[in-house]
């Protein structure tokens, strides 16, 4: 009976295949008439065309963020850079006050908010104001101008352009032999400028203050708030730490807000393809609607391009020349384009399709970031990090809302804004 | 393939002989197997952009099961839209096409034959018997599809081919001429 059936179905099978009917008219104009306008084709584009426009845009916009550092650090003002900016001694402290009477020679007092020389140039700037020595400068060269005199004791917001630098502070009578101790409360400022400031004015000048000053302080304030950089990096992508088909890359912008000198705030622009794999089973078919009912998806490869925004909250956890840091936030990704590669089985037939998905979609909060780095000071101006990172998926993104981890490292590059 | 309109002419000219077989065979109607044929090349044109053919002549099959695929499944909706009835009588002699080669034309008549014996059957006993023997779909696929249980599907397949080998033996002597 099974033999029958089996040459019976076999007959029927063939008649299927081999049976004649008249195919009548061409209907294509009909058909034709209802498809949609033709548009470029989506699936398989010239590949070599794309690479280019790609390499440009990529090439474009790593040129845009170098210029972007470049002029930033051209037209920052330099008595602010990064590190050791600005030493004052402030009166907040009875150790640091600069006792009025101490600094003039012949013992006329140094009136408050008198400016006993204030050069408003980019590279120096030395003003006594309100008690406080501000001294600023990259390289520190305003300290062989920083003078006091007696004529301006009594002319308040005097200018003393006149006034000829004195290269040797060890001269004034009043705090010669004086002694000096200098505390930094954020980082040491370089050899140099305590060297030459051995004779300086920010201590306990007076007798009384010099019998107090045990530890007088200098502060210098970090006042970098806001800073700029860009930022490159590669990281493998995966799906529910299943194998990962090659490593994806970054490239992007990011700026930050120092609030305290420990912690900042930081976003960053990213644009991101990510190369992943992922078997079958989690891959949802929920927005397939172009695929036939009894099409399996077995396995997928995908290349995502996502533009990513992380907003990140970052603390410099040891703080020296160097800052170790942690930090961690939220990324939100913008998909713009999708092409997987699926491998199906149709009724136990396997077969390969294309998929091309350009349109974008929005996933707010796609991804808890955590990372932590080395921070590193180059150059006048300039910060390096290394930041190794690893994004925890808490949705599924793409067609096929797959959760994506993405880890691996980022190497960045900032310059400060100034104020 | 792409919305490139030729190649698109191209494919529809190439397979609707192919896909109106295959059409014809659920529906039993000419002019509604040629509606069913062209609906599904909108459907594929309009709404399948991202398979990529090739030259390649696995990616031929893989487009050919694909392209059955949807003409059976839109010739099913066809079927389940207009609640058709099962129509009475053979099929008219005019949808049949004749082969240029009179060698064939014994065999080509047989297999016209046949094809016609199975819309003899139940429309319900048709499709069971259709899927399963000549597109190899499984009973579960085929309770999914029609909406019923695998036993019925079974049970369906089994009347199926006792009618079908009834009909056989009933014309065993022409078949076996023509064979």
């Amino acid at each position: 009976m099974q033999d029958v059936n089996e040459n019976m179905d076999e007959l029927f099978r063939e008649a299927a295949d081999n049976y004649m009917l008249k195919e009548g008219e061409s209907s294509w104009n009909e058909i034709s008439g209802r498809l949609t306008s033709p548009v470029a084709p989506p699936v398989t584009p010239a590949k070599k065309n794309n690479n280019t426009k790609k390499y440009f845009i990529i090439g474009g916009f790593v040129v845009l963020c170098l210029l972007i550092v470049m002029f930033l650090n051209y037209y920052a003002p330099t008595n602010n850079k990064r590190g050791i900016t600005t030493i004052s001694n402030q009166n907040k402290d009875a150790n640091t006050r600069i006792d009025k009477h101490s600094l003039v020679p012949g013992g006329k007092p140094l009136q408050e908010n008198k400016n006993v020389r204030e050069e408003d140039t980019k590279n120096d700037t030395v003003s006594l104001h309100r008690n406080t020595v501000l001294i600023s400068s990259t390289t520190y060269p305003g300290l062989d101008h920083l003078a006091y005199t007696a004529d301006i004791a009594d002319n308040r917001d005097h200018p003393v352009t006149n006034v000829p630098p004195v290269t040797d502070l060890s001269t004034f009578p009043a705090i010669k032999d004086q002694p000096v101790h200098v505390s930094i409360n954020e980082q040491q400022p370089p050899a140099g400028l305590l060297k030459e400031f051995k004779y300086g004015v920010y201590s306990g000048l007076s007798k009384d203050s010099v019998e107090k000053a045990s530890t007088p302080k200098l502060n210098i304030h970090n006042k970098r708030r806001l800073y700029y950089g860009m930022l490159a990096g590669a990281g493998f992508t995966t799906v529910k730490s299943q194998s990962f088909s090659r490593p994806g890359f970054d490239l992007g912008l990011i700026t930050g807000y120092q609030f305290t000198p420990r912690s900042s705030v930081e976003i960053s622009l990213l644009y991101s393809h990510k190369y992943y794999y992922t078997d079958g089973q989690y891959f949802k078919m929920d927005k397939m609607n172009d695929m036939p009912p009894d099409m399996e998806v077995m396995s997928v490869k995908s290349k995502t391009s996502i533009f990513e925004i992380p907003v990140k909250f970052k603390f410099n956890i040891l703080q020296n020349k160097s800052i170790i840091y942690a930090a961690a936030g939220v990324s939100s990704y913008v998909l713009v384009n999708e092409k997987n590669d699926y491998v199906t089985s149709t009724n136990g037939t396997m077969g390969n399709m294309q998929g091309n998905y350009p349109t974008t979609s929005g996933y707010f909060a796609g991804a808890i970031n955590i990372a932590a780095g080395y921070e590193h000071v180059i150059g006048k101006n300039g910060i390096i990090r290394f930041e190794p990172y690893i994004t925890i998926p808490t949705k599924g993104i793409g067609i096929g809302s797959l959760p994506i981890t993405t880890s691996g490292m980022h190497v960045l590059l900032t310059g400060a804004s100034h104020k | 393939m792409n919305k490139d309109h030729k190649c698109q002419k191209i494919l529809y000219e190439h397979y609707r002989g192919y896909a109106l077989k295959v059409s014809f065979r659920y529906l039993y109607r000419y002019e509604n197997a040629l509606d069913a044929v062209n609906d599904s090349f909108v459907k594929i044109f309009n709404h399948f952009p991202g398979f990529n053919i090739g030259a390649d002549a696995d990616n031929e099959k893989i487009w050919m099961g694909w392209l059955k695929k949807i003409i059976i499944n839109t010739s099913i909706d066809a079927l389940r839209r207009a609640s058709m009835l099962p129509e009475i009588g053979g099929i008219p002699d005019h949808v049949w096409n004749t082969p240029d080669d009179s060698n064939r034309t014994d065999q080509v008549l047989l297999y016209n034959d046949l094809i016609a014996m199975i819309k003899r059957l139940q429309p319900n006993y048709r499709l069971v018997f259709n899927l399963y023997v000549i597109d190899g779909y499984s009973h579960t696929e085929i309770a999914d599809m029609l909406n019923i249980s695998v036993g019925t599907s079974k049970s369906n397949l089994s009347r199926a081919r006792g009618l079908l080998q009834l009909n056989i033996k009933k014309t065993e002597g022409k078949i076996s001429c023509r064979m």
